[in-house]
């Protein structure tokens, strides 16, 4: 278990280290503040999973430091159950020039293993990393997967009660890779709390129990991974602008759960300039009836009004389908699609129809709107004017004529089999 | 942080040390033998260089060798003191570790150096039958002082170096002064009297060298109340840099 209470955490920036001195001595000032962290609270229970988040510069690695005890924090309390190891920048402490084997001893006697402890991980460690005969070799020899192959055999296997994990992990290989996801999974399972530091959005998502938006330091946000990651990418358009445009970010409302009143809910864009609101969003069947629901296979409209409290000159209209963890199952808007929508005028109404076909397999879907203006690249625009998820949910059903399958979608397989004397 | 690992970095130093040498560890037996072997030959052999008050041709080598050995162990001691924190920031900046006990290694090291040097020189010592009498018990307990004094001076420099890097030279220029105006090479009665005296209640170092003199060379107890002295100074020094480093840690390892 990791409980942190109000941690603060200031950097004094001196031009150089001896000004510090300078300080002491002459009791004046000469350093900028700046301040990493401010008031960043959580709790991670034993077997759960928790999401750090947030641009670069925005004290994750602080708060990470501050938690393995190599910083001191200013202020706030910090209790935890036992030892936090991890990749933390890939080996921790490594001497380069000392072999695997070797390091294995004096990295696990650093972590605060005992000698009988050591002796008797030595060859799980061994084995975990499979780096063969090259854990006799010094530790220059080794290519960077295998350094973070040691570093992480050690960490996992030096009994720690909460472990980190974070993008140096993307160094190993896949098949290493998923080694590492199977032996975090079996030390959740054993009731070890995890700490996950990731830009991967979809693995936040599908990994954690809880997630935290750190941005300037402070929590952002902090709940459920799906609406933290909402949160997190409604930053990121928000960034896109540039800071021409004043831009209202919204949290999002939170049960995303089955809700019956779901496509009534109030249009409170995740993001957007205000410029442009949504009056209505409805999904349709084919006979134009309004839905919450559908059988799979079936076509699909979704009709979005809106209206433009201003000029647009390029505008574009996106649209997304999410499933229930967040992942998208498919977006596009008319930019990617290739189309040029005319131009719009402040005060004009614009019905967008979306016709779709509804291949999805069974489950609930949400529903995700964007209007965007000058685009530009392969898909970004200069002004996001309205940018929100989870508009309308949608339940798909099974569609009992159709083939069953498993994934995400059904693809409309043919398939063939062909005997080898019919080939000749 | 616990024994086995100071230990551990004690045993790699030595591994650090001598690691690619043919001959390993076996420079650490070499070091001393050359020294006492040159000391004998120049000053005894050829300079003829006797010491005043002390029958036999090995006085002076004794007297040199007693008081060398001692200050090689003292000053390397304060010397890699002054640097641990920056030689070892690789380690600070991943594992939480106690950086007041991280220079408790070196002097263990340094102590393991100074028992090898000291067998050669009993070895040299039986050898020309100038074995010392029975205030070598004092010995240890000497070593012990002194090695604390450099703890604590190697903390605070080290603690300094942090934040300005010109402590490493100062403290090798300091040192190098500190070792000629300590009576090492030199023998205090050829000093003037205003010297010897400012040692007596200047020099934390001379309290110690002078003690090893007594020992070895003219088989004496130390004198207990400039040992009272050196207990109070080492541990004053001890506490000097154990509270600065407590002070300012937070600033060590925001700058590692």
């Amino acid at each position: 278990m990791i409980r942190a209470e109000n941690i603060c955490k200031r950097f004094r920036l001196y031009r150089k280290p001896s000004d510090r001195l300078k300080e002491i001595l002459l009791r004046r000032s000469y350093h900028t503040l700046y301040q990493a962290l401010e008031e960043v609270s959580f709790q991670v229970a034993d077997g759960q999973t928790f999401g750090i988040i947030g641009q670069n510069g925005a004290g994750k690695s602080t708060l990470l430091k501050i938690l393995t005890g190599v910083l001191l924090p200013d202020s706030g309390q910090i209790q935890m159950s036992g030892r936090v190891t991890g990749l933390l920048e890939l080996g921790t402490g490594f001497n380069m020039e000392m072999s695997g084997l070797d390091n294995i001893r004096a990295n696990a006697m650093l972590l605060g293993m005992s000698a009988s402890q050591i002796a008797a991980r030595r060859d799980l460690i061994v084995d975990f990393a499979e780096l063969g005969e090259f854990i006799h070799e010094p530790l220059k020899t080794y290519s960077s997967g295998m350094v973070m192959r040691l570093a992480f055999s050690i960490a996992i296997h030096a009994d720690p009660s909460c472990f980190v994990v974070d993008e140096a992990l993307s160094v190993g290989d896949a098949y290493f890779q998923q080694k590492c996801m199977r032996a975090i999974q079996d030390f959740r399972a054993r009731g070890g709390s995890i700490l996950f530091v990731s830009h991967d959005m979809s693995a936040i998502k599908t990994l954690c129990d809880q997630a935290m938006l750190l941005e300037d330091g402070r929590i952002v946000d902090i709940g459920s991974p799906k609406d933290v990651v909402d949160h997190y990418h409604a930053m990121l358009l928000h960034r896109s602008h540039q800071g021409d445009v004043p831009v209202t970010i919204n949290r999002p409302v939170t049960p995303s759960e089955p809700e019956p009143q779901a496509s009534e809910r109030p249009a409170s864009p995740l993001a957007g300039t205000g410029e442009v609101e949504l009056v209505d969003l409805r999904l349709a069947d084919a006979q134009g009836r309004r839905i919450e629901q559908i059988t799979s296979e079936a076509p699909l409209t979704i009709v979005a009004e809106l209206r433009a409290r201003r000029d647009l000159e390029q505008p574009h209209y996106g649209i997304g389908i999410r499933n229930r963890f967040g992942h998208s199952v498919f977006e596009t808007n008319t930019y990617c699609m290739g189309e040029t929508p005319p131009s719009v005028a402040a005060g004009e109404r614009i019905r967008v129809e979306w016709r779709l076909a509804a291949n999805l397999i069974k489950g609930d879907y949400s529903i995700s709107v964007g209007v965007g203006n000058r685009p530009y690249g392969t898909g970004s625009f200069d002004e996001i004017l309205f940018f929100s998820h989870d508009l309308a949910m949608l339940t798909v059903e099974m569609d009992p004529d159709a083939i069953r399958y498993d994934g995400y979608f059904n693809m409309h397989p043919k398939v063939s089999v062909i005997h080898e004397e019919a080939m000749a | 942080m616990n024994l086995l690992l100071l230990l551990d970095f004690t045993r790699q130093d030595f591994v650090d040390r001598y690691s690619g040498s043919v001959l390993g560890v076996l420079w650490a037996l070499i070091h001393p033998l050359v020294m006492i072997f040159i000391f004998t030959v120049i000053f005894t052999n050829i300079m003829g260089a006797r010491l005043p008050g002390v029958a036999g041709d090995y006085g002076y080598a004794v007297y040199l060798v007693s008081g060398l050995l001692p200050w090689m162990a003292f000053a390397n001691t304060v010397t890699r003191g002054s640097t641990v924190f920056l030689d070892r920031r690789n380690i600070i900046g991943k594992i939480p570790i106690a950086l007041a006990y991280l220079p408790v290694y070196i002097v263990i090291s340094e102590a393991v150096t100074f028992l090898i040097s000291m067998t050669i020189f009993a070895v040299f010592l039986i050898a020309v039958g100038a074995l010392p009498g029975k205030a070598i018990v004092m010995l240890p307990f000497i070593f012990v002082l002194q090695q604390i004094f450099a703890f604590g001076l190697g903390l605070i420099f080290g603690v300094l170096n942090v934040f300005l890097r010109d402590i490493r030279e100062l403290v090798g220029v300091m040192l190098t002064f500190w070792f000629w105006l300590t009576p090492i090479v030199w023998v205090p009665s050829v000093a003037p009297p205003l010297v010897q005296q400012l040692q007596e209640t200047l020099n934390p170092a001379y309290l110690f060298v002078n003690a090893y003199h007594g020992i070895f060379v003219h088989g004496q107890m130390p004198d207990f109340g400039a040992l009272s002295r050196l207990v109070l100074i080492a541990h004053a020094a001890l506490l000097l840099g154990w509270l600065l480093l407590k002070w300012l840690e937070r600033d060590v390892r925001d700058f590692l």
